[in-house]
């Protein structure tokens, strides 16, 4: 069925972008192949630093835990292998995870409390200097897209949606708005903005995200 | 909810009923923002994080939710410290006591003369604040690169410094303008999001080149540098 508002990329498998030629690299990978391991790497390494900065790693910390979490897996990979295959992007998760937790018990050690609080307490990534920056310049683009709003109705949505952080079933009912029509107003508003980003980045040639 | 296939179940879902977490459904079901702002199950966070590992178009995606999402939290916390600074003047007419203006975020030690010295203005607050965020600068030799404009009734000026690890339980401010030291404050605190905030006359911020030193004190009672917040005023 043709999804018109559906972004037009490639659709995986419910297993994530595993499937067989996940499982093919990993199989190369033992072999010795090492043009598999780049393969690896260049295929997992952006949605690694991704999930890093869900995890709050700091970005200047973030770029030796991603070399280590790689190193310890392609280890695994040429010696034992994995179990399943295609659980990769998964190992490769647990592994980063337990890398920066590992990074924060060092501190924790200095500190006297444990890694839990100092994961708690690990600064924001965001509260950095270029994310400071960025911060700015966020608001400037999402400002830009307010003023671009068509109703009330729809800047209260998104406000509502981002800042106060409400669900869709409560703002559907509090709005008076049908499921689709809070579809539509998030799509529209997210390519909207997506187009505003990229022309900013263009003009810039800043790379948003470290 | 959707097309119903001859078996009976959803389009898209998979065998076992779950739903099959690809970009399409990333797309229709907004799963890049529900997890920025952390509304998706453990479990949906965990399924859209396999897919995402190796997917160009949903990592553009996520990206694009993160800032935007940071977009939106920054926009909403300019706004929130602009009604405040609106709410606060309510607040300082109805106290008019130094004590209680020194316990909230915003100083009012300067605003306060400036508005038993308007009695025509309407009691309560004032609109159109300028509200000015300010980062500390790297170095000493740095041209001050933020410019604001002075207001021109000479109302407050509020002014959010945004400070970064380690904190204080107490800060101290100078304001110099070419060296020469204009206005003090003690007994700051860290407020929303790391900053510390405070209000100055514009009637004190002549045209030029301003430095905001910001120190605080350790608990160990030793006063220490925080930053230096540059900035120039023109009309």
């Amino acid at each position: 069925m043709h999804r018109p508002d559906v972004m037009d990329c490639d659709p995986v498998p419910a297993a994530g972008r595993g499937g067989a030629d996940v499982e093919e690299l990993v199989h190369r990978v033992r072999e010795g192949d090492r043009s598999a391991e780049e393969t690896l790497v260049r295929r997992f390494s952006r949605g690694l630093l991704a999930y890093l900065r869900r995890l709050g790693c700091p970005s200047d910390l973030a770029d030796d835990v991603h070399q280590e979490a790689f190193r310890i897996v392609l280890e695994r990979l040429r010696g034992r292998g994995l179990e399943e295959p295609a659980g990769l992007a998964g190992f490769l998760r647990g592994t980063a995870r337990r890398v920066y937790l590992g990074e924060c018990r060092k501190v924790a050690r200095r500190r006297t409390e444990t890694a839990e609080e100092a994961v708690a307490r690990a600064e924001d990534p965001r509260t950095g200097q270029l994310h400071r920056v960025l911060d700015a310049e966020a608001a400037g683009l999402v400002r830009r897209l307010i003023g671009e709003l068509d109703t009330p109705r729809d800047r209260q949505l998104l406000y509502r949606f981002y800042i106060a952080e409400d669900g869709k079933e409560t703002l559907c009912e509090d709005l008076g708005l049908s499921s689709l029509h809070f579809n539509r107003v998030l799509f529209r508003a997210r390519r909207r903005f997506k187009e505003i980003l990229e022309g900013f980045a263009e003009q810039e040639n800043v790379r948003w995200v470290s | 909810m959707g097309v119903v296939k001859p078996d009976g179940r959803p389009e898209g879902d998979a065998v076992d009923g779950s739903p099959v977490m690809d970009c399409g459904y990333v797309a229709e079901r907004h799963v890049a923002d529900l997890y920025v702002l952390h509304q998706l199950t453990a479990e949906q966070a965990e399924r859209f994080e396999d897919h995402y590992m190796s997917c160009e178009t949903c990592l553009d995606e996520l990206e694009r939710a993160e800032v935007m999402a940071r977009g939106f939290k920054r926009v909403g916390a300019e706004e929130m410290a602009q009604a405040a600074v609106v709410t606060a003047g309510a607040g300082w007419w109805r106290r008019r006591t130094l004590p209680a203006l020194a316990a909230t975020a915003v100083v009012a030690a300067v605003a306060l003369p400036y508005f038993w010295s308007r009695p025509s203005q309407e009691a309560g607050g004032r609109g159109n604040t300028p509200v000015v965020f300010l980062q500390p600068e790297r170095s000493a030799e740095t041209v001050a690169s933020r410019r604001i404009r002075r207001p021109a009734d000479r109302g407050p000026v509020v002014f959010v410094l945004e400070l970064a690890p380690p904190f204080y339980p107490s800060y101290d401010a100078v304001v110099e303008r070419s060296g020469q030291r204009i206005w003090t404050v003690e007994g700051l605190e860290l407020g929303e999001r790391d900053t510390v905030a405070l209000s100055l006359d514009a009637g004190l911020l002549e045209s030029g080149e301003h430095v905001l030193w910001l120190g605080a004190m350790t608990p160990e009672g030793r006063h220490v540098g925080v930053g230096r917040f540059g900035f120039r005023v023109g009309d």
